[in-house]
């Protein structure tokens, strides 16, 4: 579904990726590790289409969305893509349930539908207090639950997280992944985990480690 | 230690930098506006009092038989030169040992010409070189401050021989200069004090309002450094009066730095025309006492506010945190704005009781308190509105923009807060000088511009005892300056309107085809005639045809009717439409010894009807007003989008279109601002009728101007935009995704 | 950690005697706690009866002491294929794999693969324990995360080796020169 393909990133003189390939398929979910500075996250930002990397593939479906304007790359992530990122990503002005329906009315949803839907996904993470709280007032783990609601609500078939556990203790950590693996996979869709976490890696069906700005070939175990 | 305390308060960073200039910056155009506030009143107390001194000087006793300076101010014809109105002062000796005129070394002699410096530049260039007509004599000197009202002013000294000036001033002494009070009439003292009031106030709101926005600069970061301050061992106390420290010296920069400007400004006053005039920088200097208490008081203010602004957070080691989260601002807010109105309603009430000081204190504190109230009631208006905009929200720009307001309406109005007041004060101002001036033209007002010129030229002269000889020699005269190819003759009526004999003899000088029956003579259409009626006015002696507008020729009386009448006083003249045939007619008027009033064509092109200074200078006030809210908006809103870059970068991350995010953060701006706006515009004029009402004057509104001033108001918030779009454009970049 | 393959590893770097063996040993990975002589013997007279290592041929023996011992063909078969495999992951295995590691460094092999395939195998079982934990019981889910703690230690550790393993080419070189 996703194929990156050698792709090569630097920045000024900071050489970010150096030849990185990722492939993800429907329905799998997969760790990237690595060092700090290795270019996780500008692999991830490169795969989502946030970056344009300065050479090589990057394909979705068969699309090269690297070739992509800046228009249809976000509209693509808009309606195919989710993020879970470590902290910062909901509207603090808005509610919990707000922040959910959020991309549904990006795509055009009526507020009403989109309202009732973030509730239904508040209900299935058994949050269903949190509505009209604002982000605020939320623990980190809510938050982050809250998070990987609004990455998933609008069913997109590939969801990107980095760190998405990077600032919760390991139990409020877990509930995350499990979320987040468990609706994504209820859904048939692909995720990309960006982690240091090994726990967190042990939640995906493989992992890929990038090192000095490549993906390591990984050993048959 | 204290190195280390010193720069964990003041801190690096170009946005600490950035807020620092703008604090000083923003001090120091408020201490240039006070101090020119507080200069022009008197400068335009001391050019008047200089003109009032001019038009009547004292004269010596009759006693008093020392050589005397001859004076006669509109001896001779004040007319326009170039547009503008020209005077001539006559002077003469009546012996050697008279005192020289104002503003002059010496007694001209007769023929020569002093001139002011600004009509010396005119005379000198290619364009005015037709005006030196007017002046035969030698122009042989300049005039200085001592005479003249300001550097722009048009006035000759004309020396003439003292048996030419019976009937002009003795003057043997100009000791008893200072005698001349500005001849005020009441109306326009109090017109002249309230609009001071209200500008002083318009204008130092929104710089304080800037001032305060930039003090949001960067807070975040700083507040953080107070909490690294505490961490290091800091008490609260040190903490803020650090804090309290650098804003009392950046309040003491911004008020050097403001004086230096305003002195700098004060050289440049003779080039810059406020409300209509220019001033002499020697007339700008206010009293030193009020100088130096402005000076005295910033630092003070400037560490007081700092003060109050942080007893409302609490620094702890470990962060900053707010005190008592603002609460929606409630609907109790709208009491003092009641309260204010209240009060105008009661002066109302007690209306003519009140002294006209006590109407002014009443006043006074009535638009102050509906300033305090406006700002009262702001946060619940945005508030409000932003909870009606949330509720209703379709699109997530709307939605986002509608909830950050309501989250902080206190904040979100101080954004808005100057413009805001600035439309109040405009609006007061707007709408109290049309019924000001529609009051005092009586019920019956006609606009200016209505009586355009016929001919080429309108000479109409005032025989004031001369022989008729002089006149008709004039006329004759007339006839034959290069240039004049026809002289009409008339005589005057009533109102300035010429009537004059000949229906052939109109339609030549006025060069138009006109239906000349048989019999008939032309008549003014304001005489309320018709055709053929007979005419008769004071005894059917005098009056015959007459002129206006061409369309206007309209009606015929039988010539019998009207004889011709025997000595005319006024001449319609056609000319080449020169300017130099327009200067030989008013220096044939001048050189015949009539008084004589010459209107040309020519000039009437030229002419830029006066603005009205009270009006011109609101406009001025209002243009400041708004640049300097415009600043505030932009610095909010630059500061806001920069605090949550990281938010933003992480809605485009996720595919939100730019477009939704520009228009959450146009939204943010304009919704609250044009409400504001139009809102304070309603309080303006509500509050402006009360004060009409106080003063007996009927309320006239100026749709069309309050219209272009809420266009204005919606053009600042454009700007704002155009400055502040760019910078989000910016902060949505993939590289703000990354944690700091 | 399996002493016998140790051994075998430091006579791939060539012919030595049991004494120098002990010595070698010692200084790289037993730290607190040297080998005892038997032991040394006792191993090496094992690997002999296995056929993976045999005398020198050149210096005939003057006594258990005088004996130099070289690897054999099957010797460095066996050696190459348990320097290749992984370990179970288990809690307190890091000995073993310390080993692996230096020996590989003293080869001159790619110390950095030897980490990464024992990484894979790790991920791969704390996969399993992490996929029993969400789908088992409470029991399940307490003795899957006691393991995945020790897992993780593991892994940690292995990354860190890997993040640090040229520092640790220096000092292992360093020592046999
Ligand atoms: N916008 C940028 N400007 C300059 N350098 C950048 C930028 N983004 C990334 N880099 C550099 O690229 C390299 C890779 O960064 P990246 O954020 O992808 O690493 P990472 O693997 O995600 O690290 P971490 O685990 O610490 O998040 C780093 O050296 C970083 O400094
Ligand atoms: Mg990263």
């Amino acid at each position: 579904m996703l194929h990156v393909t050698g792709i090569r990133k630097r920045f000024g003189q900071t050489i970010a990726l150096d030849g990185a390939s990722l492939d993800v398929s429907p329905g799998e979910v997969v760790a990237v590790v690595g060092p700090s500075g290795s270019g996780k996250s500008t692999l991830l930002h490169c795969a989502a289409g946030i970056l344009r990397p300065d050479g090589g593939e990057v394909a979705f479906d068969g699309r090269r969305i690297d070739a992509l304007g800046e228009g249809d790359r976000s509209r693509l992530r808009r309606t195919s893509f989710g993020f879970v990122f470590q902290f910062g990503q909901l509207v603090p002005e808005l509610t919990a349930a707000e922040n959910i329906a959020l991309p549904m009315m990006l795509g055009g949803a009526r507020r009403r539908a989109a309202l009732a839907e973030a509730r239904r996904w508040l209900a299935l993470l058994d949050r269903r207090e949190v509505a009209g709280k604002r982000p605020g007032d939320l623990s980190g783990g809510e938050g982050q639950r809250v998070a990987v609601a609004r990455a998933l609500v609008h069913r997109p078939r590939l969801v990107f997280a980095d760190e998405p556990t990077g600032s919760l203790d390991s139990l409020s950590g877990e509930h995350v992944m499990d979320i987040l693996v468990r609706l994504a996979g209820d859904d048939g869709a692909g995720v990309v985990i960006v982690t240091h976490d090994p726990r967190v890696a042990a939640y995906a069906q493989r992992d890929v480690t990038v090192r000095d700005g490549r993906v390591v070939t990984p050993v048959a175990a | 230690m204290i190195g280390l305390a010193v720069s964990l308060l003041v801190g690096g960073g170009r946005r600490a930098a950035v807020r620092l200039a703008l604090i000083v910056g923003g001090v120091a155009m408020g201490i240039v506006f006070l101090l020119g506030a507080l200069a022009i009143g008197p400068a335009r107390d001391r050019a008047d009092a200089r003109v009032t001194e001019r038009h009547s000087p004292a004269g010596a006793l009759p006693s008093d038989s020392r050589p005397a300076l001859l004076w006669a101010a509109f001896q001779t014809t004040p007319t326009s030169v170039d547009g503008r109105d020209l005077e001539v002062l006559e002077v003469g000796a009546t012996g050697p040992g008279a005192p020289a005129p104002l503003g002059a070394e010496r007694v001209p002699a007769p023929g020569e010409v002093f001139v002011s410096p600004a009509l010396d530049r005119l005379l000198r260039s290619d364009a005015g070189r037709v005006y030196r007509l007017r002046f035969p004599g030698r122009v042989d000197g300049t005039l200085g401050r001592a005479v003249l009202h300001d550097p722009d002013e048009l006035v000759a000294m004309v020396g003439m021989p003292s048996a030419a000036l019976d009937g002009a001033t003795r003057i043997t002494s100009w000791a008893a200069a200072g005698r001349a009070e500005a001849d005020q009439n009441g109306g326009n003292t109090f017109n002249r004090r309230l609009v001071y009031l209200l500008v002083a106030v318009a204008v130092l709101v929104p710089i304080a309002v800037f001032v305060a926005a930039s003090t949001r600069l960067g807070a975040a970061a700083r507040e953080q450094r107070f909490a690294a301050m505490r961490l290091v061992g800091a008490t609260p106390r040190q903490v803020a009066g650090g804090a309290a420290a650098e804003a009392a010296a950046a309040g003491l920069a911004g008020g050097v730095l403001g004086l230096v400007l305003a002195l700098g400004l004060r050289t440049r006053a003779a080039d810059v025309s406020i409300a209509g005039y220019s001033t002499f920088p020697a007339d700008l200097s206010p009293p030193v006492w009020q100088v130096a208490a402005v000076l005295a008081a910033t630092p003070g203010l400037a560490a007081a506010a700092a003060l109050v602004s942080m007893r409302r957070i609490a620094v702890t080691p470990l962060g900053v945190r707010r005190r008592g989260s603002a609460g929606r601002p409630s609907a109790w807010r709208l009491i003092p704005l009641g309260l204010s109105w209240a009060e105008l309603a009661v002066a109302v009430q007690l209306g003519d009781t009140l002294t006209e000081d006590g109407k002014l204190a009443a006043l006074g504190v009535g638009f102050a308190g509906a300033i305090l109230g406006i700002v009262v009631a702001g946060p619940w208006l945005v508030g409000a509105l932003a909870g009606a905009v949330a509720r209703v929200a379709r699109r997530p720009g709307t939605l986002i923009a509608g909830r950050r307001l309501q989250a902080a309406p206190t904040t979100a109005f101080r954004a808005i807060g100057g413009a805001v007041l600035g439309v109040f004060a405009a609006t007061a101002v707007l709408v109290y000088l049309p019924s000001h001036d529609h009051w005092s033209n009586g019920e019956a007002h006609v606009p200016s511009s209505v009586a355009a010129p016929v001919a080429d030229a309108y000479v109409q002269v005032f025989r004031d005892g001369a022989p008729y000889a002089r006149v008709h020699a004039l006329a004759r005269r007339l006839a034959r300056l290069p240039g004049v190819e026809d002289v009409a003759a008339a005589a005057d009526t009533r109102q300035g309107r010429a009537l004059f004999a000949g229906c052939a003899e109109a339609s030549r000088v006025l060069r138009v085809r006109v239906h000349c029956p048989a019999r008939g003579v032309l008549a003014d259409r304001s005489l309320g005639r018709r055709a053929g009626e007979p005419l008769t006015l004071r005894g059917a002696r005098t009056s015959v045809g007459g002129i206006l507008p061409t369309s206007a020729v309209s009606i015929v009386v039988p010539r019998g009717a009207v004889p011709a009448p025997p000595h005319p006083s006024v001449f319609l003249l056609a000319t080449d439409g020169s300017l130099a045939a327009a200067q030989r007619v008013r220096a044939a008027v001048t050189a015949s010894g009539l008084y004589g009033d010459v209107e040309t064509a020519a000039d009437e092109a030229r002419f830029v009807p006066a603005p009205d200074p009270l009006r011109r200078q609101a406009e001025l006030v209002l243009a400041l007003m708004l640049s300097i809210a415009g600043c505030s908006l932009v610095v909010m809103m630059v500061e806001g989008v920069l605090e949550r870059r990281r938010e933003l970068a992480i809605l485009a991350a996720a595919g939100t279109r730019p477009g939704s995010l520009r228009s959450a953060a146009a939204l943010e701006i304009l919704v609250p601002l044009g409400v504001a706006s139009v809102a304070s515009c309603v309080v303006g004029v509500l509050v402006t009728a009360t004060l009409l009402r106080v003063r007996g004057i009927g309320l006239v509104i100026p749709w069309q101007a309050l219209a272009e001033l809420l266009a204005a108001s919606a053009l600042v918030g454009a700007a704002v935009l155009a400055i502040g779009l760019p910078v989000l454009g910016r902060a949505i970049g993939a590289e703000n995704l990354r944690t700091e | 950690m399996s002493v016998p393959h140790t051994v075998l590893g430091l006579l791939r770097t060539g012919p030595r005697h049991g004494y120098d063996l002990k010595k070698a040993y010692d200084t790289r990975f037993a730290h607190a706690r040297p080998l005892r002589y038997g032991q040394i013997y006792a191993t090496l007279a094992r690997l002999q009866r296995d056929g993976l290592v045999i005398l020198d041929a050149e210096e005939p023996g003057q006594g258990p002491d005088r004996k130099r011992y070289v690897i054999t063909e099957d010797g460095a078969t066996e050696l190459e294929r348990w320097l290749h495999e992984t370990e179970e992951p288990e809690p307190y295995l890091h000995s073993t794999l310390f080993a692996k590691v230096v020996l590989a460094l003293l080869l001159g092999e790619d110390a950095r693969a030897t980490l990464d395939a024992q990484r894979a195998r790790h991920m791969a079982r704390m996969r399993e324990l992490t996929e029993l934990k969400r789908t088992g019981d409470t029991v399940d889910q307490l003795l899957s995360d006691h393991a995945l703690f020790h897992l993780e230690a593991d892994l940690r550790w292995i990354e860190l080796t890997a993040a640090r393993i040229d520092r640790l080419r220096t000092a292992v070189t360093a020592d046999a020169g």
